[in-house]
C-alpha cells in the first residue's frame, strides 16, 4: 500500500518537472552533472575509500590477543600511597573446547599484579609484563583491600567509571585479607574466581539476605554522593595455600584446600569503610532496607534452638507519636528443622517469640546507624526509628528446599 | 524550486529525527547539570519555544510561497545584501556540520575506537552524505522515512530494558526551587537543538501537505522525546552519576545485562545515534549546498559538492579543540550564536518585508527572486503580495 503510493507521487513529480524548468535535483537527472560516467566514478571512489578507511585497522583486536580479565584487585599501601592493582587473566589454554580442556594442569587464570605511586603510572609500565592488550569489558568483580577501603575509594570508583569499557555495573567486594593472598586464590567447582564470587553473590542476595542488593560501583558512586550507606560483602580464603599446585587443587575433593569465602559486610560511607556488620547484623540490615529475598535464621524458642527461613511480607513506615519514625515490618515465616508446633498456642508463642528477637535485632542495627554511619532510604536518622515486628508461620510443612 | 517533492508525513520524521540527532549525546550531562533531578523539564519548555520560532519561520515562508530560505533572503534583501546573508547562512551551518562531525569522532574516539584518526569519521560521512544530497531532497526524505522506526524501536525498547535499574527515590525531591532556577536559567536548550532546526527552511517550502503542522508537530515530538529519554536516563542512573558521565545514554545502556546473555548491547545504541547523527549531517549538508546553488546558481554541481564536503571536512576538526572548548561553548555562546541565525536573521527579514508591503512594493519580484526561483514562485509571490493574507505554497 505504502509502496504504491510512493510510486505514484513519484510519478507525479517527474510529470510536475518534466513541464517545469530543466529538473537538476533528481537521481535519474543527469542535466548538471557530467554524464553518467562522472557519477559512475564517484561511487566507485566513495566504495573505495569506504573498502579502505571503514576496515578500521586503527582499532582491530583479535581474540588471541587480548588478556581477558575475570576479576580486579586494587590496593593501596597507606603508609607510602603505592597503589597496585591486580588483574586475574583468563588462561586461553585452559577454555573448553570439544575435546575438554586443552591446558591440562595449566592454572585456570594468571593473576598479574602491577604498582606504582599512581594509577597513570600503572598502566604505563603494564606491558612491561603483560603480553597480551588488556581487555576489562567482562570482568565480573572488583576486590578492594580493607586498608584501601579504610582510607578512601574515591579513586577505585573514578577509575573504573572512567574507563569507556569498564562496565561500572560489576559488584565490589572488600578483602579481609591482604589483597594478595585472595587474589592468588584459585575456586574448586568454578574455574575462574571472578565468576565464583560473582554467581555466590547473585545466590547470597536471593537466599540468604547476607548480600544487599546495590554492591556495585555504580552504586557506591551514586550512595556516596548522596550521603547513603552501601555495605559491601567481604572475602576472605580459606585453606593453607596461596596458590596450590592447581593439579593438587583438582586432585583432591576437598574443597578446603583453596577457595574463596563470601563473609560479613563492610559498611562504606563518605567513601570509607566505617565498620563491619556480622551475618545477624547484615540480615536486619537488609530486611530494614526493604529486600526481599529469602533469609535463614535461627532461633530460641523455651531454651532450645529453632531455625525458620522468612522473608519480608510488609514494610511500613509511620510517624509515632513521640514524632519518631516507626517502621512495621511483616515477617512471613515458613519451615522449622528442630521442632515443629503443634498446636495454635505453640504457633503463637513462636511467632511472638521470633518477632521479640528479630526486634532486638534490628534496634540493634539502628543503634549502630549513629556510629557506622548506615543509612537506610527514606529515613534520616537511622538511630531514632522505632521498629515494630510481627511475624507471621506461613507453612510448617516440611522442607521445601534443601540444606 | 517550489514543486512539492516530500510529503508532510517525511518533512515531519525529518524535523524530528534532526532535532534529535546530536542532541542525545551531547546534551544530556549538561541538562542534569542544569536542571538536577527536574532537568527533564528543560526540553518541554524549551519544545515550547522551538514551536514559537517554527511559527514565526512558518510565517515568514508563508509570505514567500514556494521559495526557500537563500531565496527569500535575495527577494527581501536584493541581490548584494541577500547574497551576504545567504553566505552568512551557509557559514552558519557549515559550522553546525563541524560541531556535529566533531561529537561523532569524539563519541567514538571516546568509546568504540579509541585509536582510529577523527578526520576518517568526518570523511567517510561527509563522502556518503554528498552522494546523497546529490540524489536531491526526495531521497534524503525517503531515506529518512524508511530509517525512523528502525531507529525508534530499538532506541526505546533499550531505553526500556534499561528501567531494571529505576529508583523512584532519584526523583526526589521534586520540582525545589533552586533546580527549578536551574531549569529555566538553561537557555542553551534553545540555541541547540531548537533553533538550529531553521535549516529545514531549506526543505520546508517543497513540502507538500499541511507542512506548517508537520514542522511544528516534528519540534513538539523531538522535544518530548529529548524529555522522556532524559527522565529515563534520571531514573535508571541518578543524577549523581549521570552529571558526571561523558556519554549518560551509553552508559545507561551498558550497564543493562539482560539475564547474563545479552552484555554488551550497548552497540546497538551506538548504531542507532549514529544513523540520527547521520540524518542531521545530511539534512545540513544537504542545505548548505541548497543555499549556495540556489544563490549562485552554477551549471555544475559537483564542484558545489566538493565544495562543501572540504569546508565541512575542515570545520570538524578545527571547530574546538577539545570537548571540554565544546562544553563551554555551549553553555555560554550557543543560545547567542544560535539566535542570530534561527531568530534575528528571519525576523530581520519578516520586518523588511513587512515594510514593504506596507509601501506597496511587492517583494519576491524582485530580480534577486526572479533569477533565484524562476518564473512560477515570482508569480506566487506576486499573488500573494497584494495583502497581509499569507498565501499556501506548494
Amino acid at each position: 500500500m505504502i509502496r504504491m503510493r510512493a510510486w505514484t507521487f513519484a510519478k507525479r513529480v517527474s510529470e510536475d518537472r518534466a513541464g517545469s524548468r530543466a529538473p537538476a535535483r533528481s537521481g535519474s537527472a543527469p542535466a548538471s552533472v557530467p554524464p553518467g560516467g562522472g557519477r559512475r566514478a564517484a561511487a566507485c571512489l566513495a566504495l573505495a575509500l569506504a573498502a579502505m578507511l571503514l576496515a578500521s585497522c586503527w582499532d582491530k583486536t583479535e581474540l588471541n590477543e587480548l588478556a581477558i580479565v575475570t576479576m580486579i584487585g586494587l590496593d593501596e599501601d597507606p603508609d607510602t600511597g603505592r597503589k597496585t592493582i591486580y588483574y586475574q587473566v583468563v588462561n586461553p589454554l585452559t577454555a573448553v573446547t570439544s575435546r575438554g580442556a586443552a591446558g591440562g594442569d595449566q592454572a585456570p587464570v594468571y593473576t598479574y599484579e602491577v604498582s606504582g605511586r599512581s594509577y597513570g603510572e600503572i598502566r604505563a609500565s603494564l606491558y612491561r609484563i603483560l603480553p597480551r592488550k588488556l581487555f576489562i569489558a567482562y570482568y565480573r568483580a572488583v576486590v578492594v583491600s580493607e586498608r584501601m577501603a579504610r582510607r578512601d575509594l574515591r579513586d577505585m570508583v573514578n577509575l573504573i567509571q572512567i574507563q569507556p569499557q569498564g562496565r561500572s555495573s560489576v559488584p565490589v567486594l572488600v578483602a579481609r585479607e591482604p589483597l594478595d593472598k585472595i587474589m592468588y586464590t584459585l575456586t574448586p567447582l568454578e574455574m575462574y574466581p571472578g565468576e565464583s564470587v560473582s554467581l555466590r553473590l547473585s545466590l547470597l542476595k536471593d537466599e540468604s539476605l547476607l548480600v544487599g542488593k546495590r554492591i556495585a560501583v555504580r552504586d557506591l558512586a551514586e550512595r556516596m554522593e548522596r550521603k547513603e550507606s552501601v555495605v559491601l560483602p567481604m572475602l576472605e580464603t580459606v585453606g593453607e595455600s596461596p596458590s596450590p599446585e592447581f593439579s593438587r587443587l583438582t586432585g583432591t575433593v576437598d574443597s578446603r584446600h583453596s577457595n574463596l569465602h563470601i563473609t560479613g559486610g563492610a559498611v562504606i560511607r563518605d567513601y570509607r569503610m566505617t565498620g563491619t556488620l556480622d551475618s545477624r547484623q547484615l540480615i536486619a540490615y537488609n530486611l530494614l532496607k526493604g529486600n526481599r529475598g529469602w533469609f535463614t535464621r535461627q532461633f530460641r524458642l523455651d531454651g532450645k534452638p529453632i531455625t525458620l527461613t522468612g522473608r519480608l511480607g510488609r514494610i511500613e513506615r509511620s510517624l509515632g507519636a513521640d514524632s519518631r519514625i516507626v517502621l512495621h515490618i511483616d515477617l512471613a515465616l515458613q519451615y522449622s528443622v528442630e521442632q515443629i508446633p503443634r498446636t495454635v498456642e505453640e504457633v503463637d508463642r513462636l511467632e511472638r517469640e521470633v518477632a521479640a528477637q528479630m526486634e532486638e535485632e534490628l534496634r540493634e542495627v539502628c543503634r549502630l546507624g549513629r556510629e557506622l554511619g548506615l543509612t537506610v532510604p527514606g529515613i534520616r536518622n537511622l538511630e531514632d526509628a522505632r521498629v515494630k515486628v510481627v511475624a507471621r508461620l506461613e507453612h510448617i510443612s516440611s522442607i521445601t528446599q534443601p540444606f | 524550486m517550489g514543486a512539492t517533492v516530500i510529503r508532510g508525513s517525511q518533512l515531519y520524521f525529518l524535523t524530528v529525527n534532526y532535532c534529535l540527532g546530536t542532541t542525545l549525546f551531547v546534551l544530556i550531562q549538561s541538562l542534569v547539570l542544569a536542571g538536577g533531578r527536574d532537568a527533564w523539564l528543560i526540553p518541554l519548555w524549551g519544545g515550547a519555544c522551538g514551536v514559537l520560532f517554527a511559527l514565526l519561520w512558518i510565517w515568514l515562508c508563508r509570505l514567500y510561497p514556494g521559495m526557500d530560505l537563500a531565496q527569500i533572503s535575495l527577494a527581501a534583501l536584493g541581490r548584494p545584501f541577500g547574497t551576504a546573508v545567504a553566505a552568512l547562512y551557509f557559514l552558519h551551518f557549515s559550522a553546525v556540520a563541524g560541531f556535529v562531525l566533531r561529537n561523532l569522532s569524539d563519541f567514538l574516539t571516546g568509546t568504540i575506537l579509541p585509536r582510529t584518526p577523527g578526520p576518517v569519521f568526518h570523511f567517510m560521512f561527509l563522502v556518503v552524505a554528498s552522494y546523497a544530497a546529490a540524489q536531491g531532497v526526495e531521497t534524503i526524505a525517503r531515506l529518512n522515512q524508511l530509517l525512523t522506526p528502525l531507529l525508534a524501536f530499538p532506541f526505546w525498547f533499550i531505553i526500556l530494558l534499561a528501567t531494571v535499574n529505576w529508583d523512584w527515590t532519584r526523583f526526589v525531591p521534586a520540582f525545589r526551587p533552586e533546580s527549578l532556577a536551574g531549569v529555566f536559567r538553561f537557555n542553551g536548550i534553545l540555541g541547540f537543538p531548537f533553533l538550529e532546526t531553521v535549516a529545514l527552511l531549506m526543505i520546508f517550502p517543497v513540502s507538500g501537505g499541511k507542512k506548517g503542522r508537520a514542522l511544528v508537530a516534528g519540534i513538539a515530538t523531538a522535544a518530548a522525546s529529548i524529555s522522556l529519554t532524559v527522565f529515563a536516563i534520571i531514573g535508571s542512573v541518578g543524577v549523581e552519576r549521570t552529571a558526571k558521565l561523558t556519554f549518560p545514554i551509553y552508559s545507561l545502556v551498558q550497564e543493562v545485562a539482560v539475564n547474563d546473555v545479552f552484555i554488551n548491547i550497548q552497540s546497538v545504541i551506538s548504531i542507532i545515534l549514529l544513523t540520527l547523527i547521520f540524518i542531521k549531517l545530511q539534512v545540513l549538508f544537504f542545505v548548505a549546498f541548497e543555499i549556495l546553488r540556489s544563490t549562485f546558481r552554477p551549471v555544475k554541481r559537483w564542484p558545489l559538492l566538493l565544495g562543501v564536503l572540504l569546508v565541512m571536512a575542515g570545520m570538524a576538526p578545527s571547530i574546538v579543540e577539545n570537548s571540554i572548548q565544546n562544553w563551554e561553548w555551549s553553555e555560554k555562546y550557543t543560545f547567542i550564536h544560535n539566535a542570530i541565525f534561527g531568530l534575528g536573521i528571519p525576523a530581520l527579514l519578516l520586518a523588511v518585508t513587512l515594510i514593504r508591503l506596507a509601501a506597496g512594493n511587492r517583494p519576491g519580484a524582485g530580480r534577486g527572486a526572479r533569477a533565484g526561483a524562476g518564473t512560477r514562485s515570482a508569480g506566487k509571490g506576486a499573488r500573494s503580495g497584494s495583502g497581509m493574507r499569507p498565501g499556501t505554497g506548494g
